[in-house]
């Protein structure tokens, strides 16, 4: 039961995403692909840090406690808190090369601007 | 499209793969049962009950309760004279091993039939200190009560410690979880205690 509530929730407000975006906010259907694509590469990039943040913690534990002899539990790196947390890592470093890569477009399309105007400015000038 | 983009997205579409398929497929539940270790009630010298958790103020989590709850039914059907609790103490709290140990008496253990071990911290440590527990009692045959998964690591350290085991599994959890939420907790209890058993081979106590 619970798991059908789940599934017709969550189709019932995609369904509405889709609604809202194509005629609310005039977004096109054919850019969903793309979509989809960067929706997986910030996925794959916070499982990347929840699976680095689960290796280094086990190694620590484990170094730490032939090393130090103090005992903290491997369970520690099951709580659902480093998932959580690990996804938000993901996230903002997504977020933070998508920065980069926006204003690197910015810089290309003036560039490109500037060269247009450039051949009009030398006739103004001769 | 760069390689490493390509790889992210291969990653992360695995990773919805993976939490659909245990979220809403019948494959943990598979897992649970193909991996669980099934019961042998035999008379024993002893009942040994394995730590799970306990808070500082004294609460047992749902798996030390059930173990305990089990162990204290073997108790009173007679399988065993004697009640090995273990446990430690989270921070300034109570052991755990205590804490049950109350319990049991309450719900009808005589208090000379009980018997705790609150300091050890891992499963290699409790086959090693409750082991010296039990010979020094002449303890040999042993009712050892822990949650399905957790007994096939258990089972095979306090085998190599000498003792006849016979299982006695005792779960919080079903094996039968019906909601997403059941089965994404059951494959994350068993991807820890596989990678705790590799880890247990790797290190060659087993």
């Amino acid at each position: 039961m619970t798991q059908a509530i789940v599934l017709i929730l969550t189709g019932v407000t995609s369904a509405a995403a889709l609604w809202i975006g194509t005629q609310g906010l005039r977004l096109r259907p054919g850019d969903l692909a793309p979509a989809v694509g960067k929706m997986l590469e910030c996925l794959g990039l916070m499982l990347v840090f929840f699976m680095a943040n689960a290796a280094l913690g086990l190694v620590a534990i484990i170094g730490g406690r032939s090393l130090t002899g103090a005992f903290v539990s491997t369970y520690a790196m099951s709580d659902v808190a480093l998932l959580g947390i690990s996804f938000i890592q993901g996230l903002l470093f997504y977020c933070w090369r998508e920065t980069k890569a926006r204003r690197r477009n910015r810089g290309l399309r003036a560039s490109r601007s500037d060269r247009r105007a450039e051949p009009a400015g030398i006739q103004e000038g001769g | 499209m760069t390689r490493r983009t390509r790889l992210l997205q291969w990653i992360g579409l695995a990773g919805i793969g993976l939490f659909l398929l245990a979220a809403f497929s019948p494959l943990p539940n598979a897992m649970f049962r193909w991996s669980a270790a099934a019961s042998d009630i035999q008379p024993a010298d002893a009942i040994v009950v394995l730590g799970a958790a306990v808070e500082t103020d004294g609460t047992l989590s749902c798996e030390s309760l059930a173990r305990t709850v089990r162990a204290v039914t073997l108790f009173r059907m007679g399988h065993a004279p004697i009640l090995v609790f273990s446990g430690t103490s989270r921070d300034d709290g109570p052991s755990e091993a205590h804490v049950r140990a109350e319990l049991g008496a309450r719900l009808g253990v005589p208090p000379e039939a009980i018997r705790t071990e609150p300091t050890a911290l891992t499963t290699r440590e409790e086959a090693v200190r409750i082991g010296g527990i039990l010979r020094a009692e002449n303890v040999r045959r042993i009712l050892l009560v822990t949650d399905s998964q957790h007994m096939r690591r258990a089972r095979a350290l306090f085998s190599s410690g000498g003792f006849q085991v016979f299982p006695a599994t005792a779960d919080a959890r079903s094996g039968a979880g019906t909601s997403p939420e059941a089965r994404l907790r059951l494959l994350r209890d068993l991807l820890g205690e596989w990678l705790a058993l590799g880890y247990y081979r790797a290190a060659g106590y087993l």
